[in-house]
């Protein structure tokens, strides 16, 4: 699982595309996708290799108005789905 | 049957060109490899030299140890490398290049899969795009059936009796005014060969299921799963973005469905009813 000071980005060659309010993320290397909500998608754009899973999850504690402890736990649930996919690699791999 | 010798020197090397769908390619390569296309796929031949695509027999290379289909493309700098035992295929569309060196013991199947491996390049950066789904002509109109492996493509094709079928598996999207087209390829079970393309009227995701209807598909599904479905082109990530523009262009010209079917041809009456 990974930890709230986590920074993670992108893996390499993942694209994706906005499309009807949802985000279709491409795993070219493995033939597959991922479809994210709005707030899966701003959870994934957010990652940028610059903000930590904490400062994400305060971000979008203010701008859905949810309680900080319920973000973080949603966003580090989400963070851990995505690396299981290989749509994201912690900053120091 | 159309082959060419490229000269006294190298008579034991022929040349032959096929088109689908106006995409060329021109096999270059020993008799018995060549001749092994020309004759399983003669209807396709065409005179003109396309992109050459070269087969070389290499006895440096160890014995195949299975399929080559069982091998993933990768690339790297621009090149879609093609790799296993008894295998070294490699392919630079940048470059005009695409070379197969494989062991003498490899079966017509592998080199197939190389070729087929190099046209899917090959069409998409001519604006087509190889798309993995059975080509189904019903009242002068294609229906693209696709999903996963055993979804259904093959027994979609078999429910159909008397209507033409481009491929069971592949099939090529081009462009056409107005609209895409679907085109018959030589990669998969065909019937009725006379029926070459129809344009494009609808994508069927197949879902198995006990009764028949269609539902319309999220978009963004429909992206993620199209793009799924686009073989070689989808394992290249300098070409993502590209294939789902592409895609989102198909999607604003034609509609797509999940089709849930039983094994029955039943399924026709539902897309002549809602589709027709």
């Amino acid at each position: 699982m990974p930890n709230l000071d986590d920074v993670l980005s992108p893996a390499p060659g993942v694209v994706s595309q906005e499309s009807e309010g949802e985000l279709v993320v491409v795993l070219p290397e493995q033939g597959k996708y991922i479809v994210l909500n709005g707030t899966g998608a701003d959870v994934f754009q957010s990652m940028d290799g610059q903000r930590s899973l904490e400062e994400i999850a305060a971000i979008l504690g203010e701008r859905y108005g949810v309680p900080l402890e319920r973000t973080q736990t949603d966003v580090l649930t989400l963070a851990q789905n995505l690396l299981d996919r290989g749509a994201v690699r912690l900053r120091d791999e | 049957m159309s082959i060419r010798s490229p000269g006294p020197l190298l008579m034991a090397k022929v040349e032959w060109t096929f088109k689908v769908g106006g995409v060329s390619l021109t096999l270059t390569g020993p008799v018995a490899w060549v001749e092994s296309f020309a004759h399983a796929w003669a209807s396709w031949v065409d005179e003109p030299p396309g992109w050459e695509v070269h087969l070389v027999q290499d006895e440096a290379l160890p014995m195949p140890q299975g399929p080559f289909f069982g091998a993933r493309p990768r690339f790297v700098d621009g090149c879609c490398l093609l790799e296993s035992p008894g295998f070294a295929g490699k392919i630079a569309p940048g470059d005009g290049i695409a070379c197969l060196r494989a062991h003498p013991a490899a079966e017509p199947g592998d080199l197939a899969y190389f070729v087929r491996t190099a046209f899917a390049l090959r069409a998409f950066d001519e604006g087509a795009l190889l798309f993995h789904a059975a080509g189904i002509v019903h009242r002068a109109v294609a229906y693209a059936f696709f999903g996963h492996s055993g979804s259904g493509k093959t027994t979609a094709s078999r429910l159909s009796p008397g209507k033409p079928v481009l491929s069971d598996d592949l099939v090529l999207l081009r462009r056409a005014e107005p609209g895409w087209e679907a085109w018959a390829t030589p990669f998969g079970r065909r019937r009725i060969g006379e029926v070459c393309s129809a344009p494009l009227h609808a994508l069927l995701r197949l879902v198995q299921a006990s009764e028949e209807r269609l539902e319309p598909m999220p978009r963004s599904m429909a992206l993620g799963e199209l793009a799924a479905n686009s073989p070689v082109v989808n394992a290249d990530p300098a070409r993502s973005a590209a294939l789902l523009a592409r895609w989102e262009g198909i999607l604003r010209l034609v509609p797509i469905y999940f089709l849930y079917f039983r094994k029955s041809s039943a399924f026709w009456e539902v897309i002549d009813a809602q589709l027709g």
